[in-house]
């Protein structure tokens, strides 16, 4: 398409129905709307958008098969899901998100997206003792973001 | 982001949007369209150039970091052929 208008509402780029399921922690309306849309058109089917921490860390534990006083094995967890989550949220820190999804699942992969210096955020993850985190600084480039989750996605259902 | 109009007018009126990355350009353009505009959606600066007529657009929407092309160098040349875009 390169050069040529981009018309209609289809997609630039269409592909299958990807089963990576991705939870999103996203405060601004507008930002949700895109990211659905986004990733709607890029073939994922199975997104869960919320707009606060609290509600992602509900979310990331519903689909866990349980509640957050509920031990669960390995085999609850969703193998390729993937955890967005913006730094500006208002209810919880972002970090805090991360930490109470890793309680549930040592093993999920976080991806953080910020406007903030991304070494403040790799600092404030390696203080938490975090792992399986990665930082993207805005404006980020779709494709990074789209690679990451690929990436994530296909590691961890080879685990 | 620049217009030939001030943005409180653009409705009727169609919208340019040039981004290099295809994905940005799409799903803006759902966005957009969904909100009742027409919208002409560009990965490459320099054929949103060439397609450029002046007053057809009520408002142009230039990502800044382009390779080729800036932004703010798309929007010179613009200038050149529509001497009423302005930016806000």
């Amino acid at each position: 398409m390169e050069g040529e208008p981009v018309y209609g509402s289809k997609p630039a780029v269409s592909q299958g129905e990807v089963p990576t399921r991705i939870i999103i922690a996203e405060p601004y309306p507008d930002l949700q709307q895109f990211y659905s849309l986004w990733l709607r058109s890029r073939g994922f089917k199975d997104i869960i958008i919320t707009d606060s921490g609290k509600k992602c860390v509900d979310e990331f534990y519903k689909s866990t098969n349980g509640d957050k006083n509920t031990k669960c094995s390995s085999n609850d967890f969703p193998r390729d899901a993937v955890v967005i989550l913006d730094t500006h949220l208002e209810d919880i820190s972002s970090i805090q998100v991360a930490k109470q999804i890793f309680d549930r699942n040592p093993d999920q992969q976080v991806i953080f997206t910020t406007t903030l210096p991304s070494d403040i955020i790799s600092q404030e993850i390696s203080a938490a003792g975090l792992s399986k985190c990665s930082v993207l600084t805005k404006p980020f480039e779709l494709s990074r973001l789209l690679s990451l989750i690929h990436r994530i996605g296909n590691k961890n259902s080879l685990q | 982001l620049t217009a030939s109009n001030s943005p409180d007018t653009v409705t009727g009126r169609k919208i340019l949007l040039v981004d290099d990355e295809a994905d940005i350009v799409s799903t803006f353009k759902m966005i957009l369209e969904m909100n009742n505009f027409e919208v002409d959606g560009y990965t490459n600066p320099l054929s949103a150039l060439s397609n450029f007529k002046p007053n057809e657009f009520g408002l142009l929407i230039l990502d800044i970091r382009m390779p080729v092309m800036n932004g703010f160098e798309l929007f010179k040349k613009i200038k050149e052929i529509d001497n009423k875009a302005e930016k806000v």
